[in-house]
């Protein structure tokens, strides 16, 4: 049994403009790990997420899914991948969900999670929707498998995001503050989905608000302040007993 | 009965500019399919973060939406009739292209290209970005993120304005005898109203029934753009 982890995040450090928001940042990630990533806005935490799956280029750094590392190189606008594929890869394995859900609004709620399984990995439309509707039962919501998202509630539409994720089976999931767009009363029913798939083995990483969640789902927790890791460890005695004053800070706001 | 009906001048009228409208609805026929393609590259040029794409499709635009398109007519018909002793005559090829039935519906290509482009140039900037953004962390190619995304929101987002440059490009096509040549008799609703006009002066049934005839050819693009715009936003019911 190998113990390669799933993710390896070196010193990712990403600026916009003159503005350096990450100062080099690390991650492991193995499997069936929950990690939270918790800090105030603007602490980086998004752009952070982004780069694990290079929807933000960083300029150093190194990603390495499955113990093989994503080639980067050099030219004058920046630092772009080597292989287009390698990218392509890397996000097919590491699903993620935004918190805006972002779900295609044209397509029906079976075909958004059929869509990239179809075009991406290559299934039948016939595997496609099998698999897209055992992934809607589960987060509970195939009876609206024929429904265009406009017509859900945002608890439903992250669901489906949630679903749209699995769809793919994914080594890993990023979530990007899941529930931040939603009512206080439907945020939590995707915290029970996604307390049922951290249950399940699900290796997550989610940058989150909800405290509550960070401490009894988790099992490492990074918290980020001004683009540096301030804290990292396990969230309850994170949580417990803060080593530094900062993330006491955060912890009483 | 009948007879009095079909010998009312209304009806002569009708019958009269029956084969005029077809000429105008060859033009606009014959440009509307390759138009739209054509239109397509170029808002993707324009929208292109490449500047040697996007710097030419933006020239192109500009000076086909911002020029009169009668003088995009005559400037083509000489710039043709110039390439006629080195081209067009040596390669067997010069009654074929200098022909109002080939320059007619190739002015008008370049003009309904330059101006849907713009029209989809507008909606592909306005194309949710976070649909874009889901779609590429998927693993999705970029043809991959067109046809899942980009595709769909652009057709839907510009359906209304394209439904008017449609209907546009049909009035544009009685611009076409106004600046080439009529060869055989071939003229379309403009010309024939013209003519029939200069003998009786009677500008009510000429060019009132001339313009029915566009009305009822913008009645039809109307109509069956409805049904697309309806497809378009099946999924806002
Ligand atoms: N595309 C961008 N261009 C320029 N600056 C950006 C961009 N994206 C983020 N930033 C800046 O980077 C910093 C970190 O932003 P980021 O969104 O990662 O923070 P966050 O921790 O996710 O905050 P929040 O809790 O509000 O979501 C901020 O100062 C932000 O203004
Ligand atoms: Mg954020």
């Amino acid at each position: 049994m190998s113990n390669t982890p799933i993710l390896e995040i070196t010193n990712i450090h990403k600026r916009f403009g003159d503005l350096e928001v990450l100062h080099g940042i690390s991650l492991t990630a193995e499997k069936g790990d929950v990690i939270s990533l918790i800090g105030s806005s603007g602490s980086g935490k998004s752009t952070f997420l982004r780069c694990i799956n290079l929807l933000e280029m960083p300029e150093q750094g190194e990603i390495a899914l499955d113990g093989k590392n994503i080639d980067f190189k050099n030219i004058k606008s920046g630092r772009i991948a080597t292989d287009e594929n390698q990218v392509k890869n890397l996000r097919s394995r590491i699903s993620m969900v935004f918190q805006q859900f972002n779900l295609w609004s044209h397509l029906t709620i079976l075909q958004n999670v059929t869509e990239a399984p179809m075009r991406v990995q290559g299934l039948s439309r016939a595997e496609a929707e099998e698999i897209g509707m055992a992934f809607l039962e589960k987060v509970g919501i195939a009876q609206k498998a024929d429904s265009y998202p406009s017509s859900l509630s945002g608890g439903q539409q992250q669901r489906v995001a949630i679903a749209r994720a699995l769809a793919m089976r994914p080594e890993a999931i990023l979530f990007d503050e899941p529930t931040s767009a939603l009512d206080p009363e439907l945020v939590g029913e995707v915290l029970g989905v996604m307390r049922k798939l951290a249950e399940e083995g699900t290796t997550m990483i989610v940058v989150t608000h909800e405290m509550d969640f960070a401490r009894d789902v988790s099992n490492k927790a990074l918290f980020l302040h001004q683009g540096k890791i301030e804290e990292s460890g396990v969230p309850l005695e994170m949580f417990n007993s803060p080593k530094t004053e900062r993330l006491q800070q955060f912890l009483s706001n | 009965m009948i007879d009095a009906i079909m010998n009312s001048a209304i009806i002569q009228e009708i019958i009269l500019l029956a084969k005029p409208a077809l000429f105008n609805a060859y033009f606009a026929l014959a440009s509307i399919p390759i138009g739209f393609p054509f239109a397509i590259f170029l808002a993707l040029g324009k929208f292109s973060t490449n500047k040697w794409i996007s710097l030419p499709a933006r020239a192109f635009i500009y000076a086909f939406r911002g020029s009169p398109l009668f003088i995009q007519f005559f400037m083509f018909y000489a710039l043709m009739l110039s390439l006629n002793k080195v081209l067009w005559k040596p390669w067997g090829i010069d009654e074929w292209v200098l022909h109002p039935l080939f320059i007619g519906p190739f002015v008008l290509i370049l003009n309904t290209g330059a101006y849907a482009a713009e029209i989809f140039y507008g909606a592909l900037r306005t194309i949710p970005k976070g649909e874009v953004e889901a779609a590429k962390a998927m693993g999705m190619s970029k043809s991959q993120v067109f046809k899942t995304v980009t595709w769909p929101n652009m057709l839907r987002l510009s359906w209304p304005a394209y439904t008017n440059e449609m209907v546009f490009l049909f009035h544009s096509t009685s611009l076409v005898y106004f600046t080439l040549p009529v060869i055989n008799e071939q003229k379309d609703l403009m010309n024939k109203a013209g003519e029939l006009f200069e003998k009786d002066y009677n500008i009510y049934l000429h060019f009132g029934v001339a313009g029915l005839y566009f009305l009822i050819a913008s009645l039809i693009i109307f109509y069956l753009s409805e049904l697309m715009r309806r497809r378009l936003n099946r999924h806002l019911a």
